[in-house]
């Protein structure tokens, strides 16, 4: 359930012009705020698992990895469907791109985790278009925290742009380029999560 | 006492070293001790320590927050003389130091902590029953800035303040007094790609008598 104002003719023009521009885009406010806060209650009470693999390249991780089911009236596979479904339709019209779910129609989240991190990674595979983070995050946290998600200029470039966790908001990068980014070390214990996806 | 402690480095055999050492203890109950064991052994234990697979071990409680690679070994794995070393020489050696007869708790094995990149130990006492001395055997080669995370710190009360802090060491034991008094200590999240490793524990004592005694 994408907020009413999303759906505006001007406001989907205004977002396509600016992913045109930069190939990444910040939406504020995307899911209606009930679904939002429901989203949250269920990913409270979901076991997210520790993902380590401590080395220079690695990342060390909290998560809760689900396929949404078509008939399960479970809030995660309802937001699941929403993203596949609805939220997908929509950054059609923004991107511009015929988008579709991604053959195992996964969907991940990440727990911020106190000790949390992911080294450069460069978000290209075979058949992504466009990679989204849906960021549920009821409070965020200076950048000195880490934690904010880094794009890159390169696997050992400049920091191009910064994302802070943040609420109920959906970012979208293009990734039929090269994609890198980082997540520096959440130093601090925080709370919120993080949806992942791809569209191909 | 230490005569038969066959573990520890020969110089501790040597009774104006540990009056030396007693000394130290009673100016603040906390201190270092640099070439532990025989020649050779810490990295035998270091060696041995890494041979085997660790395991992801986190806690979020009231008394502990962590986050941490640990490997629990039964005796007398991962080496033949690490009993000897956690349940008979180093008691052997704090009680000397301190001048105070305390024992181990019983234990079946030993734990050994490995401190990778994202690992942690929150600020904590080690209070628990009848525990007076927690102590620490480093075994870790590598060594890094403080700033980045995985020394042990030791706070003021208010359980921030940094009043004193240890590199990780290596063929070091690290012990203090946690009681009567509220130790606070830490080790900072580790936030770079190194490795501390270590393996610790506590003893216990008669708590009625006040350390200023000793």
């Amino acid at each position: 359930m994408i907020q009413a104002r999303l759906l505006r003719d001007e406001v989907i023009s205004e977002l396509s012009e600016t992913w045109h521009a930069t190939g990444a885009l910040r939406v504020e406010h995307v899911l209606d705020e009930a679904q939002a806060a429901a989203a949250l209650e269920a990913l409270r009470a979901e076991a997210h698992a520790p993902e380590l693999q401590p080395t220079a390249d690695g990342y060390q991780l909290w998560r809760f990895p689900w396929v949404p089911e078509p008939a399960c009236s479970h809030t995660m596979c309802a937001v699941g469907r929403s993203l596949l479904g609805e939220v997908r339709e929509w950054v059609q019209q923004v991107t511009g791109q015929p988008l579709a779910p991604l053959g195992d129609r996964m969907l991940v989240s990440d727990m911020h985790h106190k000790g949390m991190y992911i080294e450069p990674y460069d978000d290209r595979e075979p058949g992504r278009v466009v990679a989204f983070q849906l960021g549920l995050t009821p409070a965020t946290w200076p950048e000195a925290w880490g934690g904010h998600l880094e794009e890159l200029e390169g696997p050992d470039g400049a920091v191009r742009r910064t994302w802070a966790p943040a609420w109920n908001h959906l970012d979208l990068f293009d990734v039929r380029k090269p994609a890198w980014r980082r997540l520096p070390i959440l130093r601090e214990h925080v709370e919120g999560y993080v949806i992942s996806g791809w569209y191909g | 006492m230490l005569d038969d402690a066959t573990t520890l480095h020969p110089r501790f055999r040597d009774e104006s070293l540990i009056a030396t050492l007693h000394q130290q203890w009673k100016a603040d109950r906390c201190m270092r001790v640099t070439e532990l064991l025989r020649p050779g052994l810490a990295e035998e234990l270091h060696q041995a320590a890494l041979s085997g697979p660790f395991a992801w071990f986190e806690r979020r409680e009231a008394d502990i927050s962590v986050g941490i690679w640990r490997r629990f070994t039964n005796f007398p794995e991962p080496h033949t003389e690490i009993e000897a070393v956690i349940s008979r020489d180093v008691p052997a050696l704090i009680s000397a130091v301190t001048g105070r007869e305390l024992s181990p708790p019983d234990s079946e094995g030993v734990a050994f902590d490995r401190f990778e990149k994202g690992s942690y130990l929150d600020a904590h006492t080690d209070q628990a029953s009848h525990r007076v001395v927690a102590w620490v055997i480093g075994l870790t080669h590598d060594s890094w800035p403080a700033e980045e995370g995985g020394h042990l710190e030791f706070l003021a009360p208010d359980g921030k303040t940094v009043v004193d802090r240890r590199e990780p060491g290596f063929d070091t034991l690290d012990f203090y007094a946690i009681y009567p008094m509220l130790r606070w200590h830490r080790v900072p999240l580790l936030t770079t790609h190194h490795t501390r490793l270590a393996t610790n524990g506590w003893l216990t004592g008669p708590v009625h008598d006040p350390w200023e005694r000793t």
